[in-house]
């Protein structure tokens, strides 16, 4: 697998995926609190949709590696500061993803993320029609996680 | 004799018969078995606006805005449209926007009442490129399937561009 470095654009098949930074945050980028007892940890990247059709179908493609248990991460429009819903073709968007962790968890020095990638099959094997399958690791990237932001308990 | 002039006469009944049924019937732009679609208007912009819930909101987009303003009757039974779509200069198919989620008179919130036009509005957003060809693409069901697909090309010379376009409860 192919360790690339932040800012650098990775072609993961529907997506085309750049990790930029990581972080620790007490807010959400809607504005709202972290409750108590939790942290954010952030990870800024773009993503682009690569495929034919208006897709929400991102949340496979990222994967921590040095974090314990992660929970489902929610996912947000920079734009908007809003939930992000589908992205549209040929549109690349700058997105937050945000996993809320127990804010007692240790956490690495830096990040490891696996970006999984799928391949295109214009006739898959049960309807013959297009899809994307096969998800496999495709980029590994190490981003220093900043704990001087507002790291607190 | 008399038969043939009677057929003839009922053949004749029944041409004007169908004729003033359809001069009667509304002329829309488009007939599937279950819906008919007429569209009104077509609007660009690079920034939309609206209030849900009182409070303002401003949307702005690297590409542009599509506001399709159209009227929708459903033919048989209370029925919703569930997935509509522009299919753009490349082909590629960008389905309305959550981005603009909230706007008023926003079509995929509103029952079609079979008999009762209804009128509304849909938003996408796709890049300027995609703006040259584009055809509308509205459905019954999630993902068409056979009949209940309407396809409407939209002509490019009808469409109007706006700087900015407020979505206000009485349409664009």
């Amino acid at each position: 697998m192919a360790q690339v470095k932040p800012g650098k654009p990775v072609d993961a098949g529907q997506w085309m995926v750049t990790l930029n930074s990581s972080g620790i945050a007490t807010e959400t980028p809607d504005g709202r609190r972290v409750p108590d007892g939790k942290k954010a940890l952030t990870l800024d990247l773009t993503l682009e949709n690569m495929t034919a059709e208006s897709s929400n179908l991102y949340r496979d493609a990222l994967k921590l590696e040095n974090v314990a248990n992660p929970p489902v991460p929610q996912f947000y429009l920079v734009r908007d500061s809003d939930l992000l819903w589908d992205l549209q073709p040929m549109m690349p968007e700058k997105v937050k993803v945000v996993w809320q962790l127990p804010a007692t968890q240790a956490l690495p020095k830096a990040l490891s993320v696996v970006i999984v990638g799928t391949t295109y099959k214009p006739k898959d094997n049960l309807y013959a029609a297009p899809g994307w399958f096969n998800p496999s690791d495709v980029a590994r990237i190490s981003l220093p996680l900043s704990v001087s932001q507002g790291a607190g308990p | 004799m008399i038969r043939l002039l009677l057929s003839l006469l009922f053949g004749g009944v029944t041409a004007l018969l169908l004729a003033f049924l359809q001069s009667t019937t509304p002329s829309y732009a488009i007939l599937s078995r279950t819906f008919s679609v007429k569209v009104a208007k077509v609007l660009r912009t690079k920034t939309i606006a609206f209030a849900p819930y009182g409070k303002s909101i401003e949307r702005q987009t690297e590409g542009v805005w599509l506001i399709v303003s159209v009227e929708l009757q459903s033919n048989y039974d209370t029925m919703t449209i569930q997935a509509a779509a522009i299919e753009g200069a490349s082909g590629r198919l960008y389905r309305q926007s959550h981005r603009a989620d909230g706007a008023p008179r926003l079509m995929p919130s509103k029952d079609l009442q079979p008999g009762l036009p209804t009128t509304g509005i849909f938003i996408f957003e796709l890049p300027e490129g995609e703006t040259s060809d584009m055809t509308l693409v509205l459905s019954r069901q999630p993902s068409p399937q056979l009949d209940s697909e309407i396809r409407v090309k939209l002509d490019g010379a009808s469409v109007e561009t706006r700087d900015r376009v407020e979505i206000g409860a009485n349409g664009v």
